[in-house]
């Protein structure tokens, strides 16, 4: 399996990218998905439901998930489950948490509603700790969510939630569009075929404002992302070329085009218009190229 | 209970200003109450919600301008600097301010107070003669006018109420009240002018009043023998002065000018504004612009200070699409009188107007909001297309001038553009050539807001204004632009709401003489609607029975004609026999359906009950007996709207799609009937059929993306590449989420229409956000080979 680094984080670090992205080839991605509890069945279903999308979604990427639906889903199991996956996750391997429900923040702790006893965030931060993977993402989707941002704050993990704050209090329609996202061509602004972190949070808010705008009702949730811009990849729109040793090359020649391809753009300014562009079609008519020969390469299952 | 003395003005040019209901019209109402211009001290602080109850002892007020008994030296003072502002004498202000001087009679120091423009202080005055006596009906009448001066109509009609709660026969307020309840045209107020003049006959308000709300209706016979009887009374030269305005007014509106009682105005007082501004109020609500500005202007040239002579003229450049000189008299009364709510409101829309695009050409200008400019332009610019052309044949009138149209994204914003404040309950409004309107992101197609037939109503409007240069009679001018949108117009249809049924039943119509009446004074909530109906109706009668008369009785109001000419030299009938065939007509066409109403109705309620309860087999038996019973009924709890939602529920997708089938050729519009019905079509491989009411549906719901989008690829499958262009075309100006398929969309079909080098241009677009995007590499590969 694997995982590909965002060509915007290389417009950031170019001199570093090809480093970590050949880092993040030899990396799982491990993940935690949890439904809580419902409170009425309408709440419960839907909560579910976008579990399992999302689950489905994210298994095209990565092989180690843990699903927690219903009973199964309470404070105890979730942490067993992170101890669980502690055990296998290595530094370089990425972390993906989803926790599918609703939230309450009483003014110093967010908690997320589970069967039995709820957890707080700061539990949360708590069994976290003991996992390697450098790498993490949270994603909390329910109500006050934005209350969690705090105690889940760390270097390396990127915490996305509903809400902005603790005091958003109102069932959110947050998790509808998140699990949306893993499955569609739209969310897919690069049209790499993959749903990052960051395409998915993207596509959530712009779905949730319109959610609200179009019906004329006051927005009750805004979504927020703190920590790096994360290149997790969560889903995978279709099948990727599997790219063997003596091809390497030529990946590295399409890595490199993209990165000059983010430089020129992020040059654009300096340019003439027409030079500009005159320069893009350039770069892209030779990455097409490169694009057919990793795809033959691919056909011809090259080992 | 004591209401907050503070006063709910804003200060500034901040928010939106509602006053308190009210639809103010003009300065002309005005000059019954006060002739005094105001200045920027002018507001008022509200009085207690029981002026009474502030009292602090027994001692009796001295009262009222009319009847002041304290000192016969303070009375004739006071009557001395009233006659000298009443002829316009110069010294008039110094004589108010020594009264002030020498005056220690508050109700005395607050008529000085007020004629010296300083309201505020006029208002404590008048607080304090109350508390000293209270319960005087007289001052609390006074007090309520100054109210009216300053704008706040909810505080006034408090205090007149007060007033009549202590003597119910009080002339002066009742006519006060009077004046409020004509403000906002309601029917109300004739009966207060009428149990004033069943005492007194020759009451001078009273008649004003009276004349007044003759002439909104065109009567000028009678609003002149309203008058003239008051000519051979002893009057005040205030009042004198206000009968020659209406006088004039009356000459104004029967077309006899020069009027001789402007003269005769001016030689009493030469400053007084009101003999122009007066006249030109019932130019504005008779839609004649360009005559109510030349007076206006005049006006303003007479009073410099007439505050609310240079508002009404700002408001009115603005109708004329004169928008310079209209900022700068609205600036001139705000500097005057900072509290004018219409002068706040309508300055901070201009201010908001940078936000807009104005987009010119030979024979339009459109004012678009720069987010939506892109989009609607290319719909508004082919409206305005078919509907000049169409409307040049049929009502052998081409427009001259070129039609202004702006599209507001708040329906406050088109209520501030329009009248000057908000809450105003229509959606469009034609000022001869100047359209402006509530545009579709200010009501939704989900609400039932048709936007584009709402701008083919409106430009049926500018033809039958301008051809007859403002003439044409409201019923008529309502009635073609009805029809045209029921015939004509982008959603044709024949579904009249069954509020004109009850009516019609109920006997409520109003014969074609009075038809006016039912859009200026309604008499019952629903009577503009049902009149517009009305109006329609008779105007689709007409056309279906009379060759021509639609034409023929628009030239005849562009000649002049009342309704009653209009009518006869047009139709060559009696206003009573149109009446009758009209009659016969609605009684063969609706005849039936009004009989059984009732049957109507309780079907539409079993079928709404039988959805609840989730009985969808009965829902849709009860549907199917309402719509047997009015099959052309689209309206928003149409029938057909239930009946697929119940076959959907109940899983019976044939029924839902027949329920759709039908409701979309009877005309009908709802987004998700279509959206549904659209996808449908698609699912059953009828592509041309499914493009026809995606068509329809994008057009409805101009600024959503999905549509476009859903329209343009249907479009391309069609082979259909030009159209699709523009679809996403109009997906791209609305900054959809996913830019680089829509830039690749439509590079595709550029490419298809040979246009390659815009359809490289697109590609590199789409490329330089997504430089992976496989389908647009390889189309780029193509475009180079």
């Amino acid at each position: 399996m694997v995982t590909h680094v965002h060509p915007l984080t290389c417009i950031l670090l170019v001199g570093a990218c090809l480093f970590v992205a050949s880092q993040a080839m030899s990396a799982e991605t491990r993940a935690l998905i949890v439904a809580g509890l419902g409170g009425e069945v309408d709440y419960e279903t839907q909560f579910q439901r976008h579990a399992n999308t999302s689950a489905d979604h994210l298994r095209e990427v990565a092989n180690d998930i843990t699903l927690l639906l219903g009973e199964a889903a309470n404070r105890d199991s979730v942490r067993s489950a992170l101890a669980e996956i502690g055990k296998r996750a290595t530094a370089e391997d990425a972390l993906v948490m989803l926790f599918i429900g609703h939230g309450s923040y009483d003014g110093e702790h967010f908690r997320f509603n589970v069967p039995g006893p709820d957890f707080t965030a700061t539990d949360l931060a708590g069994w976290l700790a003991s996992v390697a993977a450098r790498r993490q993402l949270v994603v909390v989707t329910g109500s006050s969510s934005g209350a969690a941002q705090a105690p889940l704050e760390h270097a390396g993990r990127t915490v996305i939630t509903a809400t902005r704050s603790g005091e958003e209090r109102n069932a959110t329609v947050f998790a509808r569009y998140f699990s949306e996202a893993l499955g569609t061509k739209t969310a897919d602004i690069d049209k790499d075929l993959r749903i990052t972190a960051q395409e998915a949070f993207n596509y959530t808010s712009h779905g949730v404002s319109d959610h609200y705008s179009s019906r004329r009702t006051m927005a009750t949730e805004h979504p927020l992302s703190e920590g790096p811009e994360t290149a997790i990849v969560l889903a995978q729109l279709a099948s990727v070329p599997s790219i063997g040793p003596t091809v390497s090359l030529v990946d590295e020649r399409r890595n490199t085009l993209e990165q000059e391809i983010a430089v020129l753009k992020a040059e654009k300014s300096s340019y003439l218009v027409s030079d500009y562009y005159a320069e893009l079609q350039r770069l892209l008519l030779e990455l097409v190229v490169v694009e057919i020969q990793i795809e033959d390469a691919a056909e011809r299952n090259d080992p | 209970m004591k209401i907050s003395p503070s006063f709910s003005f804003q200060h500034g040019r901040s928010g939106l200003h509602a006053m308190h209901g009210l639809y103010r019209i003009s300065s002309a109402l005005l000059l019954l109450i006060a002739p005094f211009g105001m200045t920027n001290e002018a507001v008022v602080d509200a009085p207690p919600a029981n002026a009474a109850a502030e009292t602090t002892n027994e001692r009796p007020a001295g009262t009222n301008l009319e009847t002041l008994s304290g000192s016969a030296t303070k009375s004739a003072s006071l009557e001395h600097c009233q006659a000298l502002h009443d002829t316009g004498d110069p010294t008039a202000k110094n004589c108010y301010l020594e009264l002030l001087r020498i005056e220690h009679d508050d109700a005395v120091r607050a008529e000085a107070l007020w004629r010296t423009g300083n309201t505020n202080a006029a208002n404590r005055a008048f607080r304090r003669a109350n508390q000293i006596g209270p319960g005087n009906p007289d001052l609390l009448t006074r007090w309520g006018l100054l109210f009216i001066e300053v704008h706040q109509a909810a505080d006034a009609e408090a205090l007149f109420k007060e007033a009549l709660t202590i003597d119910p026969l009080h002339s002066a307020a009742l006519l006060g009240h009077a004046e409020l309840l004509a403000r906002r045209f309601e029917g109300r107020a004739q009966g207060l002018i009428a149990a004033v003049l069943t005492r007194e006959p020759n009451h001078p308000r009273a008649n004003m009043l009276l004349s007044r709300q003759h002439l909104e209706v065109g009567d000028v016979e009678a609003a002149r023998a309203a008058l003239t009887r008051l000519l051979d009374k002893p009057l005040t030269t205030v009042d004198r002065l206000n009968v020659y305005a209406l006088l004039a007014a009356a000459d104004h509106m029967g077309g006899e000018l020069p009027s001789p009682w402007t003269g005769k105005a001016l030689e009493l007082n030469p400053a007084f504004g009101d003999i122009y501004s007066v006249p030109a109020y019932f130019y504005i609500i008779t839609r004649r612009y360009t005559e109510a500005v030349a007076l206006l202007e005049k006006a303003t040239q007479t009073n410099p200070d007439h505050w609310l002579a240079h508002a009404d003229l700002g408001i009115n450049l603005l109708r004329l699409n004169r928008f310079d000189e209209a900022r700068e008299h609205l600036e001139h009364a705000y500097s005057g009188d900072p509290y004018n709510a219409e002068v706040i409101n309508t300055l901070r829309l201009l201010d908001s107007l940078s936000n807009f695009d104005t987009i010119s050409s030979s024979n339009l200008v459109m004012r678009l909001h720069k987010s939506e400019s892109a989009v609607l332009a290319p719909y508004v610019r082919e409206f305005v297309s078919e509907a000049e052309g169409a409307m040049a044949a049929r009502y052998r009138y081409k427009l001259e001038r070129p039609v202004v149209i702006e599209l507001y994204q708040h329906h406050d914003d088109f209520a501030v553009r329009t009248a000057g404040l908000p809450g105003l309950g229509i959606l469009g409004a034609t000022f001869g050539d100047v359209v402006v309107m509530d545009g579709p992101s200010a009501k939704t197609a989900a609400e039932g807001f048709d936007w584009v037939s709402a701008l083919w109503h409106e430009l049926v409007h500018v033809v039958t204004l301008n051809a007859t240069n403002n003439l044409v009679s409201r019923w008529f001018a309502e009635g073609v632009s009805v029809f045209e949108e029921w015939r004509y117009g982008p959603s044709p249809n024949d579904s009249v709401p069954y509020s004109f049924l009850e009516a019609m039943a109920d006997d409520r119509l109003l014969p074609v003489a009075d038809l006016d009446e039912g859009f200026i004074r309604p008499r019952y909530p629903e009577q503009i609607s049902v009149s517009y109906l009305q109006s329609g109706l008779l105007c689709l009668f007409i056309a279906d029975n009379f060759d021509n008369g639609l034409v023929d009785i628009l030239e005849a109001y562009g000649n002049g004609a009342t309704t009653v000419e209009a009518i006869e030299q047009a139709l060559a009938l009696t206003p009573a026999e149109l009446d009758e065939a009209f009659a016969a007509y609605l009684e063969e066409r609706f005849g039936q359906l009004v009989s059984g109403l009732e049957d109507l109705r309780k079907s539409n309620l079993a079928a709404a009950a039988a959805f609840k309860a989730e009985r969808w087999i009965d829902a849709i038996t009860s549907a199917e007996k309402a719509i047997s019973l009015y099959p052309e009924y689209i309206g928003p709890d149409s029938a057909y709207l239930l009946m697929a939602s119940a076959a959907e529920h109940g899983k019976i997708p044939d029924k839902a799609m027949s329920a759709l089938t039908r409701y979309w050729q009877a005309g009908g519009r709802n987004p998700t009937a279509l959206d549904n019905l659209a996808r449908a079509y698609h699912d059953a491989a009828n592509l041309d059929e499914a493009i026809a009411v995606q068509r329809v549906l994008a057009r409805a719901v101009p600024l959503t993306t999905v549509h476009h989008a859903t329209l343009g690829d249907w479009l391309s499958s069609a082979g259909r590449h030009a159209e699709a262009q523009t679809e996403y075309r109009s997906v791209l100006a609305l900054e959809p989420y996913d830019k680089a398929s829509a830039h690749f969309k439509l590079a595709g079909a550029l490419h298809q229409l040979n246009q390659i080098e815009e359809a490289r241009r697109q590609l590199l677009y789409a490329l330089e956000i997504a430089p992976r995007f496989r389908p647009a590499l390889l189309l780029l590969v193509e475009i180079n080979r």
